[in-house]
């Protein structure tokens, strides 16, 4: 297997708790249907906190060096951020705050030069993830403000 | 010595036959029958029982009609008589694309002023009436003969000018355009459903599976759905598969195209029944829905000029991309043998469909109690002989066709690699289970 298959498996096989945490809800419902939203929250921050921080590690030969490491530092601290909103209970702003940060993120990684010497599965891999990830978000922002599936209801 | 047919060009990439044979495959049925049937048959259990259907019906007979149709690259009349010379067989299997075609035409001409009805709803929709409800609305549109006339000449036209503009210029363009507009669209009413309707009560209508209430008029609604809903037995696949590139893989093709059928039709439910229940409106199917409960509900929610004026336009976009697919194999037929040129074949059958849908404008009014068949009006007659007979026995026709009277050196050519036991899968599956199964919806709508 080479390195772009390996990555993309284990890239889907991350998303799976998206997908589990955004879906359930709809199936369920009720008051665990918070929890799980809560629990995608905090999975999406530690992911976009990761994702900084390899961002910073992974760009010694590039240009625009001082600016690239802050760029990674900032999405460390979106992610951070992402978990303070969730704990102050302001769930919406969470989850659209996610859906911006991930969709940045791979505009970011997009403008690397690493990015543009990859291969075209690795590149379209990369767009395919974030596209899932973001719907997920989406999908649980509908779920969230739904009056008809409101977990306050 | 034989003939020197005309060509008609090919579609330009492969993206481009999967998204003409969506368009064909995604009509009026998908959007307004497909919800419908799986909610009050069992929900998901009906949705598993359609997906087996598509797999070992559905799939095998467009396989078959693509097939044929890239193997002569020619219509579908044509294209059934080499094939079946080529077999060693009787060139009687014309009749087969005779059949299709005929279907087609009929089809068109009361589509067309179905089709003419949502392009008169778009604007219905955007202006609503403060004095009429939804249904008085309804009898005042489907009442007056000359607006069905005038709606449907503005719908004809259309579909006239996209086939009559040629396969790369004409269909190839439009479905690029029309086709990610409709799932722009589609995604948009979802989306707005989804964060607005009753999403939850729609996910368990059309998804919750409810074993007790399969019976065997569910597996006979599921395969009535499968093979009518992919546009099987009208030649209309058989027409785009003649101008598919030769390197595209057929099999593959057809999951893809059946894949987004069923997607489209999911989608659709998702999109209306989350209103249709906020507004605790009768989740019936077809014209009632959409044109009564749909635009009821659009003109109590709010922004509803807005999603509604959207909604009407997704439905007649659904409608133009099925139209086209329906004319295009009587065009293809006219003008390859030479009779005319391909605007004007297009001109000829779209002004003979034209005149045939005068007959089912008026079936809703001045001729309503007209019955051209023993206790069916226009309308319900050219339904009747193009769908319920026609259709089913093109598609047993071509089952049976390819399952035991096409040389299966032709078949492997065309085919290509697959997996041999998906081959095998195949074959057993258009030799034995689609011709019974077809055999079954036919009868069981002639009684």
């Amino acid at each position: 297997m080479n390195i772009t298959n390996i990555k993309s498996t284990y890239g889907y096989v991350g998303f799976l708790p998206f997908a589990a945490f955004s879906l359930i809800p709809w199936i369920i419902g009720g008051d665990i249907s918070k929890t799980l939203i809560y629990f995608q929250l905090g999975y999406g921050a530690i992911i976009l906190t990761f994702l900084g921080g390899f961002a910073w590690g992974w760009r010694d030969d590039q240009k625009d060096q001082k600016f690239n490491l802050s760029i990674g530092i900032g999405f460390s601290l979106l992610g951070c951020l992402i978990l303070l909103l969730t704990y102050l209970k302001l769930i919406l702003t969470s989850l659209l705050l996610s859906i911006i940060s991930f969709y940045l993120f791979y505009i970011f990684e997009k403008s690397t030069e690493d990015f543009k010497k990859k291969d075209i599965d690795y590149r379209k891999f990369r767009k395919i993830l974030t596209l899932l990830v973001c719907i997920s978000f989406l999908i649980s922002s509908g779920y969230w403000i739904n009056p008809y599936s409101n977990p306050y209801l | 010595m034989e003939k020197k047919l005309k060509s008609h060009g090919a579609w330009i990439g492969k993206w481009t036959f999967i998204l003409a044979a969506t368009g064909s495959a995604v009509g009026l049925g998908n959007i307004w029958g497909f919800p419908y049937k799986a909610g009050t048959n069992g929900g998901g259990a009906f949705v598993l029982i359609y997906l087996l259907c598509i797999v070992m019906i559905g799939v095998p007979i467009m396989i078959s009609e693509i097939i044929i149709g890239r193997r002569a690259g020619n219509s579908p009349i044509n294209a059934m008589k080499r094939t079946a010379l080529d077999s060693n067989s009787s060139s009687l299997w014309r009749l087969v694309g005779w059949s299709g075609i005929t279907a087609g035409v009929l089809i068109l001409s009361f589509y067309s002023v179905i089709a003419g009805i949502c392009l008169n709803y778009i604007f219905i929709a955007a202006f609503p009436s403060e004095v009429l409800t939804s249904s008085d609305q309804f009898g005042a549109v489907i009442a007056s003969p000359l607006n069905l006339l005038f709606w449907h000449t503005v719908f004809m036209l259309l579909t006239f000018l996209i086939v009559s503009a040629g396969v790369k210029n004409g269909i190839g363009r439009m479905v690029k355009i029309l086709m990610p507009m409709l799932g722009f669209l589609l995604i948009f009413m979802v989306i707005y459903a989804m964060f607005n309707g009753a999403f939850v009560r729609t996910l368990e209508f059309l998804f919750a599976p409810d074993f007790s209430s399969v019976t065997a008029e569910t597996f006979l609604s599921a395969m009535g759905q499968a093979f009518f809903s992919l546009s099987l037995g009208m030649g209309s696949i058989m027409a785009y598969g003649a101008y598919m590139p030769k390197d595209q893989k057929v099999v593959p093709t057809s999951f893809t195209v059946a894949s987004l059928d069923t997607l489209v039709a999911m989608l659709a439910g998702l999109a209306i029944f989350p209103i249709i229940f906020v507004f605790n409106l009768e989740p019936n199917s077809g014209p009632g829905l959409v044109f009564v409960s749909m635009l009821s509900a659009f003109n109590q929610m709010q922004f509803g000029q807005i999603i509604g004026t959207f909604f009407f336009i997704l439905l007649s976009i659904a409608a133009l991309s099925s139209s086209i697919s329906l004319l295009e194999p009587g065009v293809a037929y006219l003008s390859e043998e030479g009779f005319l040129s391909r605007k004007y074949s297009a001109l000829a059958i779209s002004f003979f469909a034209w005149s045939l849908g005068i007959g089912t404008a008026l079936s809703f009014n001045l001729l309503s109690e007209f019955n051209l068949t023993p206790g069916r009006n226009f309308l319900d007659s050219m339904d009747f002989i193009a769908n319920q007979i026609l259709l089913p026995l093109g598609g047993m026709m071509i089952a049976i066709f390819v399952g035991w009277f096409m040389n299966k050196e032709l078949i492997t050519n065309e085919v290509g690699y697959i997996n041999p036991i998906i081959y095998k899968l195949w074959r057993f599956f258009i030799k034995y289970i689609a011709p019974i199964s077809v055999a079954s919806i036919f009868i069981s709508q002639i009684l």
